[in-house]
């Protein structure tokens, strides 16, 4: 089964994503800043990342940046309650750019589309 | 060696001679002597004396007869009588012009004493006519003593000349010289003062020697005697012949007077017609008005009172071009030739230019001009006004005037008229184009104050979102992501728990809420970054009719019909499809919203030359006047459910898009919007 891992400096959002994502069936790291989604990237195999922008030391898009220079084929799929992240083209980086929302359902979507790409 | 004094002595008694010839020649005197009165006179008549001694007593001697006889011919000569001292009538003789009387019994150097006064008298009274005469005949008019008898007794040298005679006039009767009359005139001024002895003067005709009337102006005062009888008239002849001339000169100088003041009131005229034309024009506040003043004064008879008059401005091809005209009544048509002038500024040859560029005016005559001919036949005139307008260098046109129905010459008092109206005209113009060219300017200002207000209450509208909505996305965003996590959460029990337990209504509420909510968040989030349009060619009516139909499944159940009268075939627009879109999307959600009970939506579009309008009417509700100013405001909705978001973002796009918005609306008959977005126009792709 696939492990993902979720960065979001809020704790709740955390654990929402951790309970319905296990729900589905997948494995679920979070971490709430990008130094410690670093830290868990470089102990675990990470089949995908949620990366949110907004949040305090590191921002999302330098974090993407980073990753994405350790490991080019990592998905990271954006996730945030602006869209007006989308005007920066470092954002273009990333495998899907999706809005918050308390509807899971698009999220899951997209998870699940982008491991099965993967697989095949 | 002093001269011998003559004395004519008259005496009957021979003796007296003797006596006195012994006694005087001693003493230088040399006697004539006259034994008779007769004699005596004859004697005197002939060869004179300086001194006339007579004996009182003799027989047929009247002394007195004597001394008048002698007076008579020579009115100076002094008479002494020589008798005994006792005679009786010694006052009577020295009454009568004796100058003295001598006793024969004195003795000699009395007597030749005394004899010596009377030469040294009458030496001193012809010294003293010598001076009179000179003085008479320095006179410059006719001057005559004339006697009791009319008898010419002594005249001045221009006495001669005034009544056109010879020398010699004296003891001639004047009635004869003059009138050639046989007697004296009762009328004359010689008679009256002969008779009253006052001053008289009168016109008299007299005859000249070649036989012509002449003008005299003649004037008398008597002279009289001790006694106060009239002796003589004094008649000064004075020559009116010359105050004929005078009076010829005095009728030629009240002729040019007359001519004075014929020109004066001319220009009295002139005076008043410049004064009553430059009082109109003050109130003329346009060029047709100041034009109709000036070329009414040149043709009207109390004007200038010219045939024709034409105003050529410079229009802005460069060429002289028929302003105005007028012409006198009488004829019409011929005023038509100036349409056919066709005189361009650079043609610098052409009589009309040359009387422009050198700022003077001229009379143009045919007979000067052998060269423009053909001007003149096209003007059908001998000669024509050329006057140029001209202020402070600024060149505008001229004014052409003639008499061409009368053919009168114009004079150089018109033609100097004419100058002054054209110095009238010119600033006239020159005032009307500079206050033409303010009013421009005013209108510009004015634009740009209303272009300043506009971008003012735009820039204070953009601050005042900028704050509301920087502030707007803060809240948005600090609320949700704990909505993500209570939405989720919710969520999350609904599909834990069975549809039956008592807690899933609860949670499904929460849910729905909370997706109400985040709508709401993420409109806020979005409205407050619009992210740049991306422009491309836009068809409008296909953009309508998309809108529309994504709203199809709202309106039908709602009972709204729709109108849409927008077709293709409009020019593009530049827009950003999804924004434009958001634009109608917006629009007719609020008709929608408007219409609760139902009613009808119509488009309809039209193109001007750099804009297409496009204009969306609802029957519905209506905004009342007192909200007009502020939907377009951030966060102000009439509606439970809305952002208040809807007609800002719609505003923004229209701004960004440099297009307008705008609306009427009637409480309870409907709102129409109008959006004006520029056509793209090919020149400014390039």
């Amino acid at each position: 089964m696939a492990t993902l891992l979720i960065i979001d400096d809020e704790k709740n959002i955390c654990s929402l994503y951790k309970k319905e994502l296990e729900d589905e069936g997948y494995s679920v790291f979070t971490a709430q800043s990008a130094k410690d989604g670093f830290e868990i990237l470089n102990h675990n195999k990470i089949d995908l990342v949620v990366l949110d922008i907004r949040m305090p030391e590191m921002d999302g898009i330098t974090a993407l940046q980073k990753m994405l220079s350790n490991n080019r084929n990592l998905p990271v799929i954006i996730n945030t309650a602006y869209n007006m992240y989308k005007d920066n083209f470092l954002t273009w980086l990333a495998e899907d750019y999706i809005i918050k929302s308390s509807d899971l359902t698009e999220l899951k979507e997209k998870i699940r589309k982008i491991l099965a790409r993967g697989k095949a | 060696m002093p001269e011998k004094i003559n004395i004519l002595v008259v005496s009957a008694d021979a003796r007296t001679p003797n006596f006195l010839s012994d006694l005087l020649q001693e003493n230088g005197f040399h006697l004539i002597v006259a034994l008779s009165v007769e004699e005596g006179i004859s004697t005197f008549r002939s060869r004179g004396a300086d001194v006339v001694l007579l004996c009182e007593n003799f027989p047929g001697n009247e002394p007195v007869e004597f001394i008048d006889k002698i007076k008579e011919i020579d009115p100076f000569q002094q008479c002494i009588l020589i008798g005994d001292k006792n005679s009786e009538k010694i006052a009577y003789f020295l009454n009568n012009g004796f100058f003295d009387f001598i006793d024969r019994n004195l003795p000699i150097a009395l007597i030749t004493h005394r004899v010596k006064q009377a030469y040294e008298m009458k030496k001193a009274q012809s010294n003293c006519r010598m001076w009179m005469e000179g003085i008479l005949d320095s006179i410059g008019d006719g001057l005559a003593i004339i006697d009791s008898n009319y008898k010419i007794v002594k005249a001045n040298k221009n006495f001669a000349r005034v009544i056109d005679r010879g020398d010699d006039l004296e003891g001639q009767y004047c009635y004869k010289l003059l009138h050639k009359f046989s007697k004296p005139c009762s009328q004359c001024p010689i008679t009256k003062t002969l008779k009253t002895g006052q001053l008289a003067t009168d016109c008299e005709y007299i005859w000249t020697k070649l036989g012509l009337e002449k003008v005299i102006n003649l004037s008398t005062l008597p002279i009289k005697t001790d006694h106060g009888k009239i002796k003589q008239v004094v008649a000064i002849f004075k020559d009116a012949s010359e105050n004929e001339i005078l009076y010829k000169d005095l009728a030629q100088t009240k002729h040019n007077l007359e001519l004075l003041n014929k020109k004066l009131e001319e220009k009295l005229n002139y005076f008043s017609i410049l004064l009553s034309i430059s009082d109109k024009l003050q109130f003329a506040d346009n060029l047709d008005g100041i034009l109709s003043i000036i070329t009414k004064a040149v043709i009207s008879e109390d004007g200038l009172n010219l045939d024709r008059v034409s105003i050529l401005l410079i229009n802005d091809d460069g060429y002289l071009e028929k302003q105005y005209e007028l012409q006198d009544s009488r004829d019409i048509g011929s005023i038509q030739v100036f349409d056919e002038l066709q005189i361009s500024l650079n043609d610098t040859e052409h009589q009309f230019m040359k009387c422009l560029y050198e700022e003077k005016a001229r009379i143009l005559r045919s007979s000067l001009c052998p060269d423009q001919t053909e001007l003149f036949a096209l003007l059908d005139t001998d000669e024509i006004c050329v006057v140029p307008l001209v202020v402070e260098k600024q060149i505008y046109g001229v004014i052409l005037a003639d008499n061409a129905l009368r053919h009168v010459k114009i004079t150089e008092d018109k033609f100097g008229l004419l100058q002054i109206l054209a110095n009238y005209t010119a600033s006239a113009v020159d005032r009307t184009i500079l206050k033409h060219k303010l009013e421009g300017k005013i209108k510009e200002l004015e634009e740009a104050y209303d272009s300043l207000r506009y971008n003012q209450a735009k820039l204070i509208r953009i601050q005042r979102l900028t704050t509301i909505g920087e502030l707007a996305a803060q809240i948005a965003h600090e609320l949700k992501n704990p909505l993500v996590a209570i939405g989720g959460f919710a969520n999350s029990i609904l599909k834990d728990i069975d549809p039956e337990h008592k807690t899933y209504e609860k949670a499904k509420i929460i849910a729905e809420e909370v997706q109400s909510l985040e709508r709401i968040t993420s409109t806020i989030l979005n409205y407050s970054k619009l992210s740049k349009p991306k422009f491309e060619e836009l068809d409008i009516s296909k953009v309508i009719s998309l809108t529309l139909k994504i709203v199809e499944g709202i309106i039908k159940p709602r009972n709204i019909r729709i109108i849409n009268e927008i077709s293709e075939g409009f020019d593009t627009i530049l827009g950003d499809k999804e924004q434009i879109h958001q634009v109608f999307l917006n629009l007719i959600m609020n008709a929608i919203s408007a219409m609760p009970d139902g009613g009808e939506l119509a488009f309809k579009g039209f193109q001007d030359s750099n804009y297409l309008n496009i204009e969306i009417r609802d029957t519905g509700t209506g905004i009342s006047d007192d909200l007009a100013d502020k939907v377009f405001q951030p966060f102000f909705t009439t509606k439970s459910t809305g952002t208040g978001l809807g007609l800002a973002i719609v505003s923004d796009i229209i701004e960004t898009h440099n297009g307008k918005i705008s609306f009427v609306s009637n409480p309870n008959k409907g709102t129409t919007f109008f959006v004006k977005l520029p056509i793209k126009k090919m020149k400014y792709l390039s």
